[in-house]
């Protein structure tokens, strides 16, 4: 019944507007944060997860172990990044763009989570429990849930369910 | 299809569009910016540090070395040479043991080694012989030589040169013996325990014409050869005061190392580890030797030495004239007899400087080293940065162009380890200095003291000078043993250009 309520609404383009505004900026960010990783020199996800201290401490360490896997957590940060904003901009499989961002997000959010450490002092923000991260989690899920892009976006054009 | 739905479908497009077109332009602009005038001065003064390859002969004839020593440091040595036990190879992590077997092969052999503990002699022997670095599984090499007399290991005829890292007090008749056989010598630092032994090893050195490095690895250190380039080009005025220092805050170090507890007088040669003193058999000046001034000298000959050795290479100062230290026992009261906390000052009137070395064995708070001079000041760490003062006259167009703000940091040096960032955080992060036990090359992370290992061999076969050699040692040393009689003796120390007195 959710569904076909959120259809209904969704169907007034004025509603839609700020959903698809939110899921190409959103798209923006990642895009930029991936192109950006890309072209800068040496640029190397190993120091950031080095300094976590978060619950995936130990799987982090594990990481930067081997050589391999840093090279595997470098190039799949910057691929999902591209992909994803990529996705969203145009609003194509704006799902599965929805889900890998959020899956990059609860990482990141758990690298360096906002739990009122101390250590938190150094970060560029003051948070508890919700920062900047969750905030971008809880925008994807309302883009994964409203699916904008089956009126403003590619999806429109493949799914075809209007 | 309607037409309507095509618009709508394309919808992101235009911001895609606009995205590419604005990233272009920041990407274009940022690396067409011109350098500022400031850094192209800066440029011009210092001349580019030159890439340093480890140099490698893996085509001529195999050097056979011998190593005197296998405790903690001679161990080191031994893996920075491409050789450690098949047990140490499994025990390492996969990214510590990736940075071992692409370490490069340095074309030597290890063909004996000798240590007055038995235990560790035999390790070493295995280590000695794993060529193929391999670990337990497909090891099968019957163990080098050991000998329980260096005198033997320098006569045998299948040994070259001689790798020395015994404890201090045995440095200097050592590395003479060696000379005198005609061995080449690399020898850890400090270079001797005893003021007599300076001259004696640098007399040997020279009558024998062989090929000396003194262990002073950080003469490989890519950001102190910048720190050189940049003192030698002026860009700090005129030096006058230098601030070096160690603050270490454990056991291990403050030299409280662990004790086998095997460990006796089956398997220990006491005898031969006393040098001129008649003490009974004691565990823990065998294993701890660094606590007493009968085989060591506390601070001064373990870490003075580097600090004063990696100034040295900045300013290529020599020996001060005047030295000072004091200090005390103030924490690690465990029966030890060297200071725990001391500052030592070297003085050299006739260049116009001081040099302060402080050092804390109970603290860890993190100094960087730091030149000062009349124009600006230089620190350095993990990356170096310079300060410009602000009264400065050498930068006064810069100052007042805005190009640079006085009594704020500038960094010299790219420091990848700053570039942390993730989505949306702009977190930044304090990088504890990691010591000087690598440095990079090309984006490889590589081990100073194999670095430092190649420079000597490399010296042994092309006759090439190597970067810690006689005379540098010289220095060290009588500078080190000077800041010891200083603080035994309670006196100001100095030195003639002759002598100690």
């Amino acid at each position: 019944m959710e569904e076909i309520f959120l259809d209904m609404e969704l169907k007034n383009y004025k509603q839609i507007l700020p959903l698809f505004v939110l899921r190409t900026a959103i798209g923006w960010l990642f895009l930029h944060e991936g192109l950006y990783k890309l072209l800068t020199p040496g640029w190397t996800a190993q120091y950031y997860l080095a300094q976590s201290e978060g619950p995936l401490q130990s799987l982090f360490q594990w990481v930067i172990s081997s050589e391999t896997l840093i090279a595997v957590s470098n190039y799949g940060v910057v691929i999902v990044l591209l992909i994803t904003g990529f996705l969203l901009m145009t609003g194509f499989l704006e799902r599965f763009a929805a889900m890998t961002g959020m899956v990059l997000l609860v990482f990141f959010y758990l690298s360096y989570p906002p739990f009122g450490e101390i250590s938190d002092v150094m970060a560029e923000g003051n948070y508890l429990i919700v920062d900047k991260n969750f905030i971008l989690f809880l925008v994807l899920w309302v883009i994964y849930k409203f699916r904008p892009g089956r009126y403003l976006g590619l999806n429109r054009l493949i799914c075809n369910n209007n | 299809m309607e037409r309507r739905d095509l618009l709508k479908g394309l919808a992101g497009i235009p911001f895609l569009g606009a995205y590419g077109y604005l990233f272009a332009r920041k990407f274009t602009a940022e690396n067409a910016k011109e350098a500022t005038a400031f850094q192209k001065f800066i440029q011009s003064r210092i001349m580019p540090s030159q890439n340093t390859k480890a140099p490698s002969d893996a085509t001529g004839k195999k050097l056979r070395l011998g190593i005197v020593g296998c405790g903690g440091r001679g161990r080191y040595l031994m893996k920075s040479l491409g050789f450690m036990t098949p047990g140490d190879i499994d025990r390492m992590s996969d990214r510590q043991r990736k940075i071992f077997l692409d370490q490069p092969d340095l074309n030597i052999e290890i063909n004996g080694v000798c240590d007055l503990y038995k235990p560790r002699l035999e390790d070493a022997a295995r280590a000695a012989a794993n060529k193929d670095r391999k670990g337990t599984e497909g090891y099968n090499s019957s163990p080098v030589k050991q000998y329980g007399k260096f005198e033997n290991l320098i006569a045998s005829d299948d040994i070259d040169a001689v790798v020395i890292a015994t404890s201090d007090h045995w440095h200097g008749p050592v590395a003479v013996a060696a000379a005198n056989a005609g061995k080449h010598v690399y020898c850890e630092k400090a270079l001797t325990h005893k003021i007599e032994d300076v001259f004696e090893v640098r007399d040997a050195v020279k009558a024998n014409r062989i090929v000396f490095q003194l262990g002073h690895q950080n003469r490989q250190a890519e950001n102190y050869k910048m720190a050189a380039n940049v003192a030698q080009a002026g860009l700090l005025g005129n030096i006058n005061l230098i601030e070096t220092t160690t603050n270490r805050n454990s056991p291990n170090g403050a030299w409280v190392y662990d004790i086998p507890e095997d460990a006796g007088p089956h398997n220990v040669d006491w005898e031969r580890f006393l040098r001129d003193t008649n003490t009974p058999f004691n565990k823990e000046h065998f294993f701890r030797w660094r606590l007493f001034w009968d085989y060591g000298t506390g601070l001064n000959g373990d870490l003075l030495t580097h600090e004063y050795d990696a100034i040295n290479q900045m300013l290529k100062m020599g020996i001060p004239e005047i030295v000072t230290t004091t200090g005390g026992i103030y924490h690690w009261k465990d029966g030890r007899e060297v200071p725990d906390v001391q500052q030592t000052v070297l003085e050299y009137p006739e260049k116009n400087f001081s040099l302060l070395y402080s050092a804390s064995l109970a603290s860890n708070m993190y100094r960087p080293k730091k030149l000062m001079g009349d124009e600006a000041s230089l620190e350095i760490g993990g990356t170096l940065k310079l300060y410009v003062d602000s009264g400065s006259h050498l930068y006064e167009d810069y100052i007042k162009s805005e190009d640079i703000v006085p009594n704020e940091p500038i960094g010299l040096t790219k420091d990848y380890q700053a570039q942390v960032d993730a989505i949306s955080s702009a977190t930044e992060k304090y990088f504890a200095s990691r010591g000087l036990l690598y440095t990079s090359q090309g984006g490889r992370i590589i081990d100073t003291a194999h670095l430092h290992l190649a420079d000597w061999l490399n010296g042994v076969r092309t006759g090439a000078p190597v970067s810690c050699g006689i005379d540098e040692a010289f220095e060290e040393g009588i500078t080190a043993m000077m800041a010891t009689k200083a603080y035994r003796e309670k006196r100001v120390v100095r030195w003639d250009g002759e002598k100690v007195w």
